[in-house]
């Protein structure tokens, strides 16, 4: 379970400040598909950066299953990160000189996952996104679909409670976009929670719930409507 | 084994600019060090040579072709030729004993090794520095059979003081024979002894060294006995000598011998040789080491420029380990490990080149003139790859250390 309280993230833009997060607060639940949406400059992408730890609010409060997020060292919270946590992004960001295998592989080379158990599950990962066979290209053999896909199986590879998606068919066609949203859903129906920020309304209308931000804050959450 | 290849990712990443890196930093440590090292030899000789603070010494070289001598009959004409010229030389008052170089070919577990043979007086009076044991148990006697013998050189690196070892001299008959020798030393590295090869207007105290595998023995008519009942031919004494004139004689005395010896050899005073060798080890320091000096510099600038070249490479992909849970601690760790490997291999593999130089000397594979290599030369090795690969960890780090991942995140965006 994801629990924010009263978040708040500033950036010094000359001699004013400039509030990219305002007192945001909700909750998500196991299992839940939640599609974050606002225009540019909402919050957004800094909200998907403080709940993937890649980020920390200036103040405020966040518990993943209970832990409190803020509490933890940089060691403690890249593992938390590397266990917790899949993401996907919408440049993808895979080492493109690089084969698929070591791509997805990428997560377990910061954990205890022994050598052989990381072809192992690489392998399962691929075979869950449809890429079974592509192991050995290099990525930048691929499309930007099969790519995406590749970001997807390295997400999900340490079977992570939750997936971070900003932007994920951003870079994609819409029916590459929609083939991306069918396997979100069906990494969802598993039981992984999926959280997706977008400004793409039809890209939100696959998810359960909507959270909308406007100006750093949270304008509508349909669990509230 | 995963961390190893992160590492070898990040220089992989400009392969090539890694690989002429390792390289060139390996070639010019290992001309330096060998610049260094010769450099130090000449010094070391020079120091040895000042040590002894003999000003009454004097260096004779042949001032004649020696090979008319050699076409006289005799085993050893050269020999027999300084014993005649000695015998003349008795007949002044400041004369002093002549000290000769002689030495024999032998064999020792396989290898050829040269046997030196020095007078008791040469010993005494010249002593080159040892690791192990001593030259008062260096005897001109021979006990049960065993002659003693200071060894010098790798080859006896595994022998013990004390130890008896068997050196085999080809006879006429083309058969072995074999001489029974107690190891009582061990020369120090540069394991350089008196070796009287230089002959000309200038002679400096290296020319007066030479570098020795093999054994040391004390002359002695016992040990001749047994060289020549094997090999008549065996023993070769050099041309060149060391005398001196005797301090209980007057000037004029002195100047009548110096005089003598001058008419037949070429002669250089303990003073004149010091003199030659300081300015010698001058010109060395200002002949030899400023290239090796330039080009430490440049590849040290070179590690430098490199190892921020690959922080910049790098940056990218180490956000991404940073998304997959790679903490800024490790991705600071590979990225120093990387640098350290890419200056480690040059230094590593000549701190080994260091090593093992001497035994490479020793089985004839290395040879590169008479140097001197040991703990200082390592350290030296040490501390440059030290410093120069501090440095650039240091400022690859405050680079990489600058550009956060969430930084290039919201640049992406």
């Amino acid at each position: 379970m994801i629990k924010v309280e009263n978040l708040i993230k500033t950036y010094k833009l000359g001699k004013n400040l400039f509030y990219a997060l305002d007192d945001v607060s909700f909750t998500i639940n196991d299992g839940e598909f939640v599609a974050i949406c606002g225009t540019s400059g909402a919050g957004k992408s800094t909200l998907l950066h403080i709940l993937g730890c890649l980020d920390k609010a200036d103040s405020g409060k966040y518990y993943i299953d209970g832990v409190d997020v803020f509490s933890l060292n940089d060691s403690k919270t890249s593992k938390l990160r590397n266990q917790k946590i899949g993401f996907v992004l919408q440049d993808f960001s895979l080492i493109n000189q690089k084969k698929v295998d070591f791509n997805v592989m990428l997560p377990m080379y910061f954990n205890k996952t022994s050598g052989s158990q990381m072809k192992i599950k690489a392998d399962k990962a691929l075979k869950a996104v449809g890429l079974d066979e592509q192991q050995n290209k290099n990525v930048n053999q691929l499309s930007g679909g099969q790519r995406q896909r590749v970001a997807i199986a390295r997400a999900i590879v340490n079977s992570p409670s939750v997936i971070f998606a900003d932007e994920p068919t951003g870079s994609l066609d819409s029916k590459t976009s929609q083939s991306i949203m069918e396997l979100f859903k069906e990494l969802n129906d598993k039981g992984i929670t999926v959280i997706i920020v977008t400004h793409d309304k039809e890209i939100a209308a696959h998810c359960n719930r909507l959270i909308e931000m406007k100006d750093g804050k949270i304008v509508f959450d349909s669990k509230n409507s | 084994m995963k961390s190893i290849k992160l590492i070898l990712s990040f220089l992989f990443k400009s392969k090539t600019a890694a690989i002429i890196l390792v390289f060139s930093y390996m070639l010019v440590l290992f001309v330096a060090n060998t610049a260094f090292a010769s450099y130090r030899y000449i010094s070391y000789t020079r120091d040895i040579f000042v040590n002894y603070n003999s000003p009454n010494m004097l260096y004779c070289a042949f001032d004649y072709d020696p090979s008319e001598i050699m076409k006289e009959s005799g085993t050893d004409p050269i020999n027999d030729n300084l014993n005649r010229i000695e015998n003349d030389a008795k007949k002044y008052n400041a004369y002093e004993p002549f000290l000769k170089d002689q030495h024999f070919m032998c064999n020792y577990s396989g290898h050829q090794i040269v046997g030196k043979i020095y007078d008791k007086a040469m010993v005494e009076k010249y002593p080159m520095p040892l690791t192990n044991g001593t030259w008062e148990d260096l005897s001109d006697k021979s006990t049960d059979g065993v002659f003693t013998a200071v060894a010098s050189g790798a080859q006896f690196d595994g022998e013990k003081i004390g130890n008896i070892v068997y050196i085999s001299v080809n006879s006429e008959s083309s058969q072995p024979s074999y001489i029974k020798v107690k190891i009582v030393g061990k020369l120090a590295p540069p394991n350089a002894v008196p070796t009287f090869n230089q002959s000309g207007s200038i002679v400096t105290a290296d020319s007066m060294f030479g570098n020795l595998n093999g054994l040391v023995f004390l002359k002695s008519e016992e040990l001749y006995n047994k060289i020549n009942s094997i090999s008549k031919y065996a023993i070769v004494t050099s041309g060149n000598f060391i005398t001196g004139v005797s301090s209980e004689t007057n000037e004029i005395e002195q100047e009548k011998y110096i005089d003598f010896l001058k008419n037949q050899f070429l002669v250089k005073s303990y003073d004149e040789i010091k003199l030659e060798s300081d300015e010698k080890v001058g010109r060395e320091l200002r002949h030899k080491m400023p290239v090796p000096s330039f080009l430490l510099l440049i590849v040290s600038f070179s590690l430098l420029s490199i190892s921020v070249l690959f922080v910049n490479k790098n940056i990218n992909d180490h956000a991404i380990y940073f998304l997959c849970g790679c903490s800024r601690k490790r991705s600071s760790a590979i990225v120093a490990c990387g640098i350290v490997l890419l200056g480690a291999i040059g230094g590593i593999i000549n701190i080994i080149y260091i090593l093992c130089y001497n035994t490479l000397s020793a089985l004839s594979v290395l040879n590169i003139g008479d140097v001197l290599f040991d703990g200082i030369s390592i350290l030296f090795t040490a501390l440059y790859l030290f410093v120069t690969v501090g440095i650039s960890v240091a400022l690859a780090l405050i680079i990489f250390r600058k550009s956060t991942p969430i930084e290039i995140y919201r640049r992406v965006e």
